[in-house]
């Protein structure tokens, strides 16, 4: 409140509010310019090309659903996008189990040296992508740690494997949850170090353990952060094919390869079109619908 | 070493607490009676606070103990002791509404539906806060909030309720409102407060007794009256806001009393009940107790010193004089605002007196 007042009392006393919102479309003018051109352009051009107004090949205009009936009516396909789904919530999921008490700790245990801390788990983005994941051939592969080390103890044979150790949907698992768990414990930390400490001890003051102040106190309040947390890993999940198509083997094939393999190897741009479409709306309904929840949660603080 | 009354609500024997090199508490001996207001009230760091959260369990005591009812709690955690507290910035569960912030402690110690719901709202009405039970705490302003949480805390009825600076976020008007209501609830439920403040007012005008505390020991133990009139230490004596003091050296002792000559007839007299003036020592005497005369108005008082008006400052009711004594001393007197008062003048000389009793000595 008394920011507001501060904010309001520098103003230059005849700053007419039209002047204030000019300067600030002024402001939103070059992303707004930039987001327009290279997203949202690009979105209704897959759109059009979804249902036959655009077309690969120089063509007369029709509008056909042709491409979405194809999608709806292959087995195939949407099942490859319930087996993506099935992989996003899982990793979802799991990096958010891992990540909650990496951010617990570093927001409520660590004390002073909690944001070097928070530092080095983000260190392995300074790292490509690219190398992060191929580095797991390293634990995972054929001839990686755990093959060997099992090897060593006795558990397989001299030229044992398991098949479904490495190029395999278990790969894909283990490589996308290791990829986002130190990405998803920022906004979980974010929620409780932003937490009064004072409620804890409040709880704790009022008869509770620390197990029960967890279940009724930390926990509820951190909830906006671990719905965040959940929706930043399930939305670029879900359309995901580097990691599948690096890691995934014959079997790691998801939405995302079906997609990426329909436009560059099948030339079928209008089918591959329908499905990102589709890809892109279930998407837009899940944020529409998280991000209700999360600003429900605001108001209610 | 005392031995604790056991009839006591709260007891601390001789009790240590040092934080690195700082001695936060150190040798502090209280009892608190059954349904007693007592105040901890010091500047910031005399370790007011590290005795109250060491009576509540959140820091534990290097040495000494702590006895809630007779049983010692050291060792005890926060959530099984008997007292609750209210915390400086009211620290209510945002994501509850005021009925369940109230129910909280209710809920953990397993207490049936209906009996909770009897007594949550029984609470709400102590606190005047009836229909405010589906409310968030962020919708209420900050003095219903601090009602929720005393509210939240005397619920469970607690042995002794804590108090941490509570009305320290409040403005000034609603910190008066709040005082009464605080005075007036603790009346009502007949709960043991222990309150810590820095506000020597707030502490003056709730308290049934005050404990004076600076660099970690209590320097002084008493009602109100008696701190203010009758400080113990020069420490006391200036952060009570006793606003004259003046370095004190007897020039004779007699029956009962001491008396310093300042030439001209002046003196200055104040009581000494064991009849031993020695070392450093000053004499406090309160603004309101000191008459101003005119130079023509017959002066009446055992003390008696001739000065010249510096400040006159007006503050309604009563008007406030500077006066300056020979050898750079200085005293201020208040006075009614009469046409009296009116009439004296800056730079008008003056001639103060006030009896023997309203004058104290306090040595180093």
């Amino acid at each position: 409140m008394t920011t507001t007042a501060r904010v309001e009392l520098s103003a230059p006393p005849v700053a007419p509010r039209a002047r204030r919102r000019r300067g600030l479309l002024g402001l939103l003018a070059a992303p707004t310019g930039f987001l327009a051109l290279f997203f949202l352009v690009p979105v209704l051009m897959v759109a059009a090309y979804s249902v036959g107004l655009l077309t690969l090949l120089p063509h007369d205009l029709y509008l056909s659903l042709q491409p979405w009936r194809d999608f709806f009516a292959s087995e195939t396909h949407v099942g490859l996008f319930w087996k993506s789904v099935r992989l996003s919530v899982v990793v979802s999921a799991v990096s958010v189990l891992l990540a909650y008490p990496i951010a617990y700790a570093l927001a409520l245990v660590a004390g002073r040296r909690k944001y070097t801390l928070l530092l080095v788990i983000l260190a392995p983005f300074l790292t490509s992508y690219l190398l992060r994941v191929l580095a797991w051939r390293v634990i995972l592969g054929d001839e990686g740690l755990i093959i060997t080390l099992l090897r060593d103890v006795g558990v397989l044979g001299p030229e044992g494997q398991i098949s479904w150790l490495f190029y395999s949907p278990f790969a894909v698992y283990v490589v996308l949850a290791y990829v986002w768990v130190p990405f998803v414990a920022l906004p979980i930390f974010v929620t409780l170090d932003g937490m009064d400490r004072d409620l804890l001890e409040a709880s704790h003051d009022l008869g509770a353990t620390r197990w029960t102040t967890f279940l009724r106190v930390t926990l509820p309040l951190s909830v906006p952060g671990v719905v965040a947390a959940f929706v930043f890993v399930f939305i670029p999940t879900i359309g995901e094919y580097v990691t599948p198509l690096l890691v995934g083997g014959p079997n790691g094939f998801f939405f995302g390869n079906a997609i990426q393999g329909a436009i560059l190897q099948g030339f079928d741009w209008q089918f591959g079109a329908a499905m990102a479409m589709f890809l892109v709306g279930t998407v837009t309904v899940l944020l529409v619908l998280f991000g209700r929840y999360l600003n429900v949660r605001a108001v209610a603080e | 070493m005392s031995v604790p009354n056991p009839d006591a609500a709260i007891s601390l024997v001789d009790v240590h607490k040092r934080f690195g090199d700082v001695r936060a508490v150190d040798g502090v001996t209280l009892d608190v009676a059954e349904g007693e207001f007592l105040t901890l009230l010091g500047p910031s760091g005399c370790g007011k606070t590290t005795t109250m959260r060491m009576i509540a369990g959140f820091e534990e005591p290097d040495a000494g103990r702590i006895l809630l009812r007779g049983h010692d709690v050291v060792g005890v955690p926060p959530n099984r002791r008997e007292v609750n507290m209210c915390f400086q910035h009211y620290a209510l569960f945002p994501h509850m509404n005021v009925e369940d912030n109230v129910a909280y402690g209710l809920k953990l110690r397993k207490v049936p539906k209906e009996e909770r719901r009897r007594r949550v709202a029984e609470m709400l009405e102590v606190v005047r806060l009836e229909g405010f039970e589906k409310r968030r705490p962020g919708q209420l302003s900050g003095g219903q909030q601090q009602r929720v949480a005393l509210a939240r805390a005397l619920v469970n009825r607690p042995a002794a309720l804590l108090l941490d600076e509570p009305l320290g976020a409040l403005d000034v008007k609603l910190r008066k409102q709040m005082q009464l209501e605080l005075k007036r609830i603790q009346h009502e439920l007949r709960t043991t407060f222990v309150y810590v403040t820095h506000d020597q007012e707030e502490a003056l005008s709730m308290s049934d007794r005050i404990a004076v505390m600076n660099r970690g020991v209590i320097e002084q133990l008493g009602t109100p009256r008696e701190v203010y009139e009758r400080p113990a230490t020069p420490f006391v004596a200036d952060f009570v806001g006793v606003l004259n003091a003046i370095e004190f050296r007897a020039d004779e002792v007699r029956a009962g009393e001491a008396v310093m000559r300042l030439g001209d007839g002046d003196r200055i007299v104040a009581p000494a009940p064991d009849g031993r003036i020695g070392g450093a020592a000053i004499v406090t005497v309160r603004p309101e107790r000191i008459r101003v005369h005119t130079p023509d108005e017959p002066v009446v008082g055992d003390s008696r010193v001739s000065g010249t008006v510096g400040q006159v400052v007006y503050l309604g009711t009563l008007t406030q004089f500077h006066v300056e004594l020979a050898g750079g001393r200085r005293l201020i007197a208040h006075r009614l605002s009469d046409e009296r008062a009116a009439s004296i003048l800056e730079g008008d000389r003056v001639v103060l007196s006030w009896d023997r009793d309203d004058a104290a000595i306090v040595r180093d």
